[in-house]
């Protein structure tokens, strides 16, 4: 029988490698996903992964089995995301070789009506993604790319779930004036 | 994009499949009759569309490995990071300490200023090194006498 994620976690937390390592196995694919579509990057997203890992098994004696492992790593990898964010934008204020804002997020895909690709606009909506503020970046790639819960999202992000609702009500107005070249 | 339907709102909760039962079935009849409410639905099931749709990579197997490989250096992340905390404290102190030290160190070279009895103290005893020896003698002939009467 395999163990559960929170045994695992405790051992983890008693220094047994063999136990971070199923961990790992267990939760990087799709934490990878998630570094991903909070940080539209695949180094940074890299980065974001392992120290979430880092993070989660420096401190895995203190997890406390109050929320699932998946949840608190979840969590864990929000916040690194959210640093990883910080720092690129201290970054690009003190080099000037880095094109602005406006013109990184630009979206790159054409209205409907011109000739475009669906791969045009997936890239678009990665991109917007990243102009939104970073509470409603959070809370829209938690509920529309990993498909969590208002419960779960509640729980990663720490806020009751009439905060998810109406935050998530709020993100999504901002996407929609945003995409609105590409909604009916 | 703004909608006149005061029920706009919960086509968020509605798309996301988190309305109790009963307020679905409500929302439900309400969306047959409110053009507003179900354009609004259409929206977010295009956003939906456009984000599920987007292209987010696989986990590279270089980099679980690199992950995986990340774990005994992970074990030392929590002394790795407490020696970086206790090596900024150190720093810190040993500012503050060299700061106090010099503050210390400059103060010794000012000139002291005497209180007015210590000056006159200091003067009293020029004058009687190179004063009259009669009058200390009469000094102190007075003074036992005076110790005397006491007893």
């Amino acid at each position: 029988m395999h163990p559960t994620d929170a045994e695992l976690m405790r051992d983890a937390g008693r220094g047994d490698e063999a136990a971070c390592r199923e961990l790992v196995d267990r939760h990087a694919p799709n934490l990878y996903r998630l570094a991903y579509s909070l940080v539209n990057n695949a180094c940074d997203a890299e980065d974001v992964l392992q120290e979430t890992f880092a993070g989660a098994f420096g401190q895995a004696g203190r997890f406390q089995e109050r929320s699932a492992v998946k949840t608190w790593l979840s969590q864990i990898l929000v916040r690194q995301a959210a640093k990883c964010h910080r720092s690129r934008k201290r970054h690009s204020m003190t080099h000037l070789d880095w094109a602005s804002e406006s013109t990184r997020w630009r979206p790159v895909g054409k209205p409907p009506g011109c000739a475009q690709t669906q791969s045009d606009t997936r890239v678009d909506v990665l991109a917007v993604l990243q102009t939104l503020p970073p509470a409603h970046r959070e809370i829209v790639v938690l509920r529309e790319m990993q498909g969590m819960s208002y419960e779960e999202i509640a729980a990663v992000l720490e806020v009751p779930c009439g905060t998810v609702e109406s935050r998530l009500f709020r993100a999504r107005l901002e996407l929609k004036e945003r995409l609105k070249d590409y909604l009916p | 994009m703004h909608n006149a339907c005061k029920h706009t709102w919960r086509v968020s909760a509605y798309h996301d499949g988190e309305l109790p039962p009963q307020a679905r079935i409500d929302f439900e009849a309400h969306l047959r009759e409110c053009a507003d409410c179900a354009r609004e639905l259409k929206r977010l099931r295009k956003i939906s569309e456009l984000l599920r749709g987007a292209p987010i990579p696989d986990l590279p197997a270089q980099v679980l490995a690199q992950t995986r490989e990340c774990i005994s250096v992970a074990r030392d992340y929590s002394v790795f990071k407490m020696a970086r905390i206790l090596t900024a404290a150190a720093a810190a102190i040993l500012v503050v300490c060299g700061g106090w030290l010099w503050d210390i160190s400059g103060e010794s070279y000012m000139p002291l200023q005497a209180s007015g009895w210590e000056q006159a103290a200091v003067q009293l005893r020029v004058e009687t090194s190179t004063g009259d020896f009669q009058q200390i003698a009469q000094w102190i002939v007075e003074d036992l006498s005076m110790e005397n009467g006491n007893d």
